[in-house]
């Protein structure tokens, strides 16, 4: 009797379709039963994972929050922006390190951080603790950011890094 | 799934997940993500302090340039420290702001000129992203030191 296309095909699960197992000899011993699992899919999407986070990771050495509505403004000679002590003007409120805080206690809290600093163990934590990256709208005016660069000399910061978009050649 | 004739005969249930569909998904989900993620690629622009604290007999006397923008957007090009005298150079400002295009003329034809040190002393109403330009500016005619002046 013929047989259909159900009873032809193969009904057995992929897992246990790539299993070999072995016949025992002579009907004698246990038979082996050798598990072999495909990993091409597997490291096709763990290699498109790595490359995802080797792209993300080598941007730069400091993550920003970029508001959506601050536009920052754009320099041909920009460089890679490094660690630092990040503040944010966004309107006419201050951001350190993603805090809220006044302009009276700019200077105090710049000041802790920097002898906080002394306690960092490497040489690369002490340093992205020396400089100040000054994070605002291109469209404020010099009085918002005037007053970080004077706090910043203030509590002893002798770097500044002004976060900039560096100059594509697209018309906005 | 699948199903096997035991030794039986009577079919066993084993239930096994096909993962090459779920690999295949998540990849492609991958790949969207890489396409449509938008890239900020944020540079920064490094600038010295101007007001320091050594003391001014201690400071190397450099040629430097001082870039002062008015409130009008008008920018004066002061010197110092010159090995040849230079007049001071005026642009005037435009809608209230800097005159980029006419200051870019201005400081290529400092070219040459042996300045090593620009300062930018903008007023208080000077937008952010001027002073950035002017900043700019300066960078590219390969000066040693940029500084901004705080008000």
């Amino acid at each position: 009797m013929e047989k259909s296309i159900l009873q032809k095909q193969n009904m057995s699960g992929v897992l246990s379709g790539s299993s070999i197992l072995h016949a025992t000899h002579n009907g004698k011993g246990k038979p082996r039963l050798e598990f072999a699992l495909n990993l091409t899919a597997l490291i096709d999407a763990f290699s498109i994972l790595v490359i995802f986070l080797l792209a993300n990771m080598s941007s730069s050495n400091q993550a920003l929050n970029v508001n959506a509505k601050t536009k920052l403004p754009e320099a041909h000679s920009s460089q890679n922006l490094n660690p630092g002590v990040v503040i944010r003007v966004d309107g006419n409120k201050y951001y350190l390190e993603e805090e809220e805080i006044q302009l009276g206690q700019l200077v105090a809290r710049l000041v802790k951080i920097r002898q906080d600093s002394n306690d960092l163990k490497t040489d690369f934590e002490k340093e992205s603790r020396q400089a100040l990256i000054i994070q605002a709208d291109r469209e404020l005016p010099y009085s918002v950011v005037s007053p970080l660069l004077k706090a910043g000399g203030h509590a002893g910061f002798n770097h500044y890094r002004l976060a900039v978009l560096p100059h594509s050649n697209s018309k906005e | 799934m699948g199903l096997a004739s035991g030794p039986s005969g009577k079919k066993d249930l084993n239930f096994e997940l096909n993962l090459i569909p779920v690999f295949d998904i998540l990849s492609v989900c991958i790949c969207f993500l890489l396409m449509t993620v938008v890239w900020v690629h944020v540079g920064s622009m490094n600038v010295s302090q101007a007001i320091g604290g050594q003391s001014a007999a201690e400071t190397k006397k450099s040629p430097t340039v001082w870039a002062t923008i008015k409130e009008s957007g008008a920018t004066e090009f002061t010197f110092r420290n010159m090995e040849k005298p230079l007049k001071p150079m005026r642009i005037n400002g435009k809608n209230g702001r800097i005159d980029i295009a006419m200051a870019e003329r201005v400081v290529k034809s400092l070219e040459n000129r042996g300045l090593e040190i620009a300062l930018v002393m903008p007023s208080k109403n000077t937008k952010y992203n001027d002073v950035i330009q002017l900043m700019d500016l300066m960078k590219s005619q390969n000066l040693k030191d940029v500084g901004l002046a705080p008000l």
